[in-house]
């Protein structure tokens, strides 16, 4: 009976332990506890391979828990992996609330009680606002300021829809929902909405991203938008889908409403931006709203397409945000300074190309797939119209994605020199390469 | 098994070896005329066994699984003959061009020409429609590449261009023709199509007739669309001998001659008499006037063709093909003529000819010979050939002819009399290429006549030297003397003037100027086309950028304002509670 | 002992990865060489398959949504593979010739679309099908983007993309409504069933794939993208683009339009055949208006393919048939034409028509070959053109009488093709041309290997005629 939660937990009280040892012995270098940090997130991730399922009182996996947690424990071992390559002396706490973090998200995965997933959301969220403080800059606090701000609105929203549907239910658990008084119980869920929202950054509660996703190391922006966005949407998901059938006039419409604005209004914002980050911060929004469109039609088609394309877009955002990482650190900012990249780094830039091209949603990639899955349940259910506006948004992307493409310029690859090349990205090169091959394989899980 | 393709073959083999050879291992010319004799040889030959009867090969071109298109070679007197007349005429002319062609580019000329006496026999035994259209453009663009050959002239090559351009709407229509034809009969076989006309329903006789008479029109330069024939004159003279005036203009004609049935059954005989009236009334207006030997020639070809058309619309088939042979002979040896006077004295220009004192050299015999036939004197052969083609005319058509006699007459010795006015001191050089061309189509153009006898057994020809016939001879003999009087002698000054004036103010009218015109009119509207395609293309970049603009604009919302960020979570949250309030 | 298809997929996959290889190591081998070993190994395995027959390939990747990498001839597919394996392989010397930057780059993309290509013609399967549309798509893009003219091809290339893009929506939707609605991507399968889908269905299918060609053809008013694109491409982009990427609007509307729902295409026949043929007479006049060669021949382009979307849907055998075979042909004369303009360019610097005069005295090879191809493209029997013109004509005309108005079109096309050639090659030579150089013997064995199909194909169309067969 052993799981990664429990392993994650019982890492996390180990990495203190081991911290406070530390301390006592007046060591200084702190390099151990690291290793320590990353042999336990490669434990996770090996144990949620192997055993998976978990079940208890306010936990329970159902079928997608398994593949979830295990790409999210993924890229939460690479993540992590650029984080300790970057800055080795970095100090222990972040190494604690890394793990608290990771420990949340899979937590949000498999909840199937309301109050489980409050705790597991407030576990992702505070471990997060500390890393957007990661190294610290001034820009860095006041992000994470605004993110501190806006995240303690929504998780009181939260609450506050919770409560309205205990009133309304009479039950906090997912699964048991059965005669509901629907006043309250509908108004806590449109409330319920909201708060979650703003963890999958959907339009309009995603204000807080592009700012917090701009301004943080980017190592931590494809934590963010990998894994945080990731147990966002699957709240909602559990919520709504696996947890209870929600008169669905009013689900519809809701949920439609709420992901045509997001992929409208970031696909839209995306295609005017100069700085690369942003615009790709933009895009990660925007395919939010894509998965969340999946989610909408509130059927196990439309669910399952929702997860791959979650699934989808976590690997190639994460493969953007590290690769982009190596550059930021030569200060490539704008779009137009992109053909410097292949002097910096071949693979990075490689791998940049593949994860644009994954979001654009050129097959084989996983993007490509991701989207036909998409497409697929929103035709069998026959809105087919819906579909068509939705390519004409979606040439606004094919835009902005072909800009950054062709602003790298690979014209003269081989012409070029390189720019400093040092051990620390050639060690970063082999986590992209990792990732790059996740973005060609992945297409095997398409089935589930 | 495919006899009648040996006809052609030997013209294809000789286009490739020249190609392929250039002057390296034997001369050009030599390749071609040796072709060409084989294809008389040919001809003479399948003639001979097939006299009287008719035989048909045809080869499937393609198969589909519905249906197949074919096509189909014919040797019957007709084809048979023409092609018996085409590659003698290209063998002559092959002959000429050795001397007129020496100094210039000879690999290319004679391939050029091989490519077109190819096609001109092929067109003339086709039994097929496709296969008649596939040799009639093939015709078209050799012709064009032939007046073209001196490319660096800017006139050469534009009067190539207008060339193809006006036959090429004469080749659409044909090809629309045929196309008719075929979605009704299935087939492109002449024969099926002839054979059955009545299975047509009226409209369509009368609408594939109309195509193919403008077709035929377009290829024989007949108003409206004779504009490109003069300024043909540009190409070599050997070319405008056995393209313009013997052989591909002629292909008009014998397309209506080869589609008799279905043309006379459309009852539009009366409007082709009137096209080919107006055609021979411009001719004579505008030859009167012009001073360029070549030009006055091409338009006395115009006219010659028109009187082939006359006889067409008159129902007289065997007589426009008489005169069609006819007039092969003649108008080649005319043009050959002013080809050796222009190699000779290096001008075309009559008044030029004038000074160079031409009078008495050896060119001046075959020069009467030719004008006389083109006035339709006695005894040469177009004489005969009168007869044969005015068999068929009503009382109007006579009586008009009778001035068109007159006129023909009085511009072609004005030519004469204008060149040959002055006796010349020295003798010409007897270049025996140039002799012998021009001295064997002398002698036929004489005797020839007395083929129209023995004619009509191959072919089947009604003529009648009846007194209409006698009067426009008069009446010819009266136009050379008028001819003689102005030009040779230089009398009769007013009736000159005034008949320049009537010849000049109709040059004003300038329908030339409207055909050119009419082709800038496209240019311009495709100057308006583009136009508006960029327009076109234009608006979807203003639609992409309107949309740019759109974003920029949504982009002020997120301006990093924590404040704005929660009022639209407020909002937001708003907006869903009312929502859920509505629906339940 | 038949050929099977899946060397199609690993000859060229070969060439991709020893080229990958040897930009690694040193003495490098030239680029150049490699590509050419790899393209001809390609078109020998073409040219036995031939002779010996073709054997499908399939391995199923993802069960649960039935993609399968399957391979296997359709009625229509060896003219276009004959297509797809010899022209790009001929344009090959142009891109020796431009491509001096980052050639590795280029000539892995040129394998990666030459792959595509040829088994985007072979697909069985949708999404296998679907997935080397895409690939080519962005490769011709990069191909512009980063090959292509510096001033222009940034903004040409983007609009490329997100017109051709549409497209390719258009297309995944169509797929994906036949795969819901008959359960299966495969495109027998999809041939049997198609009969029980509701008729709304049929319709909103014929609808996106007529969308996807009207786009890709392309035909008014969706076919602002081309001229741009092809003046800022390179000449072996706008080979493969005009070559083959337009054909393949084509081939999508033979088979998943006509040939699946040829009910649905009757029903629009008449308005698809009045768009086809004022597209026609519309660009036919634009292009009377152009200067610049190569976007002349550009526009005329546009001309040909409306006359195949003529003869598609004429929805009879002459007209599929003559649609098939002008796309063969035009697939030849346009590349031809296309290496032209890019010699006109690279010997004189311009290829702007009032700039130019006289070349035939300097350049006596290259104005054969462009008296050549000019005189194949007008329809000058003989050359393959020809006919095809001819069977779309009967083809259409046996539907409709309009149809013969296309021929004014015809009128135009030959205006404008022989001014152009009239001031590029007649008249007399300018000053500043002086110096020009006649082409190179590679040059002109690349233009007789165009010119030798076109004649053939010409001649004998029955070598092509009987290598497909239409189901009407």
């Amino acid at each position: 009976m052993i799981n990664a939660e429990y392993v994650l937990f019982a890492g996390v009280l180990g990495v203190i332990l081991l911290d406070l040892l530390r301390i006592g012995l007046k060591r200084q270098t702190n390099n151990i506890i690291h290793y320590v940090t990353f042999g336990i997130l490669i434990l996770s991730f090996i144990t949620e391979l192997v055993f998976g399922n978990m079940n208890v009182e306010f936990f329970s996996s159902v079928q997608y828990s398994y593949f979830v947690n295990g790409f999210v424990l993924f890229i939460s071992v690479a993540v992590y992996a650029y984080l300790l390559i970057d800055t080795p002396e970095h100090s222990t706490y972040i190494d604690v609330l890394y793990l608290f973090a990771v420990l949340g998200a899979t937590l949000v995965i498999i909840s199937s009680n309301f109050i489980s997933l409050l705790i597991a959301i407030e576990m992702i969220s505070i471990a997060s606002y500390s890393l957007v403080f990661f190294q610290k800059t001034l820009g860095r606090m006041e992000a994470t300021m605004k993110y501190v701000a806006i995240s303690f609105i929504s998780v009181i929203i939260l609450i506050f829809g919770i409560s309205l549907i205990y009133a309304g239910a009479g039950t906090l658990s997912f699964g048991k929902v059965s005669n509901v008084d629907y006043l309250p119980f509908i108004l806590g869920v449109g409330i319920v909405i909201a708060g979650l929202a703003f963890k999958a950054t959907i339009v309009p509660f995603h204000m807080w991203a592009p700012d917090v996703y701009e301004s943080s190391n980017s190592a931590v922006t494809a934590f963010l938008v990998s894994v945080s966005k990731t147990a966002g949407l699957l709240a909602l998901i559990r919520v709504f889908f696996f947890g209870f059938q929600v008169s669905s006039s009013f689900v519809s419409i809701v949920f439609f409403g709420l992901a045509i604005a997001t992929i409208f209004f970031a696909t839209f914002l995306a295609s005017v931006q100069d700085r690369i980050k942003r615009l790709l911060a933009y895009s990660s929004i925007a395919q939010a709203g894509f998965a969340f469109i999946g989610l909408a039609l509130l059927n196990r088609n439309g669910v399952s397409a929702s997860i791959f394309y979650i699934f989808s877009f976590a690997v190639a955002d994460a493969l953007v945000f590290l690769a982009y990482k190596i550059f930021e650190d030569k200060k490539i900012i704008y779009l137009k300074d992109a053909n410097r990249m292949p002097r910096i780094s071949k693979i990075a830039t490689a791998a940049m190309f593949i994860g644009v091209l994954s979001l654009f949603g050129l097959p084989p990639t996983i993007g490509f797939f991701g989207k036909l899955l998409i497409f697929s349940a929103l035709l069998a259910h026959g809105y087919v119209s819906l579909v068509i506006a939705l390519f004409a948004i979606l040439l606004f992307s094919t835009f902005y994605y072909a800009n950054i493409l062709m602003k790298m310029d690979l014209s003269d690859i081989h012409s070029s020199q390189n720019e400093g090349q040092n051990i620390r990205i050639r060690m970063k090169e082999v986590i992209l390469v990792l990732l790059m091959i996740a973005i060609f394989a992945g297409v095997m899980f398409a089935g589930i | 098994m495919s006899m009648l393709v040996f006809i052609i073959l030997p013209m294809l083999i000789a286009a490739a070896t020249i190609a392929m050879l250039g002057e390296k291992l034997i001369k050009s010319y030599l390749i071609a005329i040796a072709g060409a004799a084989a294809s008389l040889g040919f001809s003479l030959y399948f003639l001979a066994t097939i006299f009287g009867r008719s035989i048909t090969q045809s080869y499937v071109w393609m198969q589909f699984s519905f249906g197949r298109i074919s096509v189909s070679l014919t040797g019957n007197n007709l084809t048979l003959s023409a092609a018996v007349l085409v590659s003698f005429v290209s063998l002559v002319i092959l002959i000429f061009s050795v001397f007129y062609m020496d100094k210039e580019p000879q690999k290319r000329y004679y391939v050029e020409m091989s490519i077109f006496i190819m096609s001109m026999l092929g067109l003339v035994i086709s039994g097929s429609l496709l296969l008649f259209y596939v040799f009639w453009e093939l015709v078209g663009v050799s012709s064009y590449l032939l007046i073209g050959f001196w490319y660096k002239k800017e006139s050469a090559a534009a009067a190539g261009n207008k060339a193809l351009i006006i036959t090429r709407i004469g080749d659409m229509a044909f090809l629309a023709a045929i196309i008719i034809l075929f979605s009704v009969f299935g087939t492109f076989s002449i024969n099926s199509i002839l054979s059955s006309t009545s299975v047509l329903p009226s409209y369509l006789v009368f609408i594939s007739a109309s195509l193919i008479l403008i077709a035929g029109l377009s290829k024989s330069a007949q108003f409206p669309f004779y504009t490109w024939l003069p300024d043909a004159m540009e190409g070599p003279t050997p070319v405008s001998a056995l393209l313009h005036s013997a052989t591909m203009v002629a292909a008009g004609a014998y397309l209506l001659v080869r589609l008799y049935p279905l043309i006379g059954a459309a009852n539009i005989g009366s409007v082709i008499v009137t096209l080919a009236l107006i055609s021979a009334l411009i001719a004579i207006l505008l030859g009167i006037y012009e001073t360029h030997i070549k030009r006055i020639i091409a338009y006395s070809t115009i006219e010659s063709l028109s009187f082939m058309f006359m006889a067409i619309g008159t129902a007289n088939i065997g007589g426009a093909i008489f005169y069609l042979f006819t007039h092969a002979i003649f108008k080649s040896l005319l043009f050959l003529v002013a080809g050796a006077m222009a190699i000779f004295f290096e001008t075309y220009d009559i008044y030029d000819l004038k000074n160079k004192k031409l009078g008495g050299t050896w060119l001046e015999i075959p020069a009467v010979i030719g004008f006389a036939s083109l006035a339709g004197l006695p005894p040469f052969m177009s004489f005969f050939a009168h007869a044969a083609f005015s068999y068929g005319f009503s009382m109007l058509e006579e009586t008009i002819f009778i001035a068109i006699s007159f006129f023909t007459a009085l511009y072609s010795f004005r030519a004469f009399f204008v060149m040959f006015s002055r006796r010349s001191q020295k003798n010409l050089r007897k270049s025996f290429p140039a002799y012998f061309s021009i001295y064997i189509l002398s002698i036929i153009s004489i005797i020839g006549g007395s083929l129209l006898f023995t004619f009509s057994s191959i072919i089947n020809i009604h003529y009648s030297f009846n007194v209409f016939v006698f009067i426009d001879v008069v009446s010819a003999f009266v136009g050379v003397y008028f001819g003689y009087a102005f030009f040779y002698k230089s009398e009769m000054a007013g009736l000159r003037y005034a008949m320049r004036n009537a010849a000049d103010r109709f040059n004003r009218y300038k329908y030339d100027r409207l055909v050119y015109s009419i082709g800038r009119a496209f240019v311009r509207l495709g100057v308006a086309a583009a136009r508006f395609d960029d327009g076109l293309s234009s608006f979807y970049s203003a639609l992409a950028s309107g949309s740019i603009f759109l974003s920029s604009s949504s982009k002020k919302i997120q301006n990093g304002d924590a404040h704005t960020y929660m009022i639209a979570i407020f909002i937001g949250l708003l907006a869903l509670i009312s929502i859920a309030a509505v629906l339940v | 002992m038949s050929i099977s298809l899946f060397l199609f997929l690993v000859i060229p996959a070969i060439g991709i990865i020893w080229l990958y290889i040897n930009s690694l190591i040193k003495p490098r081998l030239d680029e150049r060489k490699i590509v050419l070993s790899a393209v001809a190994a390609t078109v020998a395995t073409f040219l036995v398959g031939l002779i010996t027959g073709f054997s499908g390939f399939s391995i199923s990747l993802v069960s649960s949504i039935d993609f399968s990498f399957s391979l296997g001839l359709n009625s229509i597919s060896i003219p276009f593979m004959l297509l797809a394996v010899i022209v790009p392989a001929i344009g090959l010397n142009s891109a020796f010739k431009e491509i001096k930057q980052n050639a590795t780059l280029f000539y892995v993309l040129f394998l990666l679309i030459y792959m595509s290509l040829i088994l985007l013609f072979v697909s069985t399967n949708l999404i296998s099908l679907f997935v080397v549309w895409e690939v080519t798509l962005i490769s011709v893009f990069f191909m512009i983007a980063f090959w292509g003219e510096e001033e222009t091809r940034h903004k040409a290339s983007i609009k490329f993309l997100v017109f051709t893009q549409f497209g390719s929506f258009t297309l995944l939707a169509g797929f994906i409504l036949m795969f819901l609605y008959t359960g299966s991507f495969n495109l027998f399968v999809i041939r049997t069933m198609i009969g029980s889908v509701p008729a709304w269905v049929s319709y909103t299918i014929f609808g996106l794939v007529l969308m996807t060609a009207l786009i890709k053809m392309p035909i008014f008013p969706l076919h602002s993208w081309l001229p741009d694109a092809h003046t800022s491409a390179p000449t072996t982009g706008s080979v493969i683009l005009a070559g083959l990427l337009l054909k393949m609007g084509g081939y999508v509307l033979l088979l998943f339009g006509l040939e699946l729902l040829p009910n649905v295409a009757s029903i629009i026949q008449v308005p698809a055949l009045i768009l086809g043929v004022f597209t026609l007479l519309y660009v036919s006049l634009v292009a009377s208006a152009q200067k610049d060669f190569k976007r002349l021949v550009a526009y005329s382009s546009i001309f040909y393919m409306a006359l195949v979307f003529i003869g598609i849907f004429s929805i009879n055998g002459y007209g599929e048939s003559g649609a098939v075979f002008l796309m063969v042909s035009h697939g030849f004369i346009v590349s031809m034409l296309f290496v032209l303009a890019g010699i006109l360019k690279e010997k004189t610097g311009t290829r702007d028509i009032d700039k130019l005069g006289g070349l035939a005295k300097n350049m006596p090879f290259y104005a054969f070959f462009l008296m050549f191809a000019m005189l194949a493209t007008i329809g000058v029997p003989g050359m393959s053109n020809f006919i095809g013109e001819a069977l779309v004509f009967i083809g259409g005309y046996m539907t409709y009488a309009f149809v013969l108005f296309s021929l004014a079109g015809v009128l135009i096309a030959t205006n404008y093709y022989i001014s152009a050639i009239k001031r590029i090659l007649f008249t007399s030579l300018k000053k500043e041309l002086q110096k020009v150089r006649d082409i190179s013997v590679y040059d002109i064995l690349q233009l007789s290997f165009f010119s030798m199909f076109i004649l053939v194909l010409g001649i004998v169309p029955g070598i092509l005629l009987n290598s497909f067969s239409v189901t009407l």
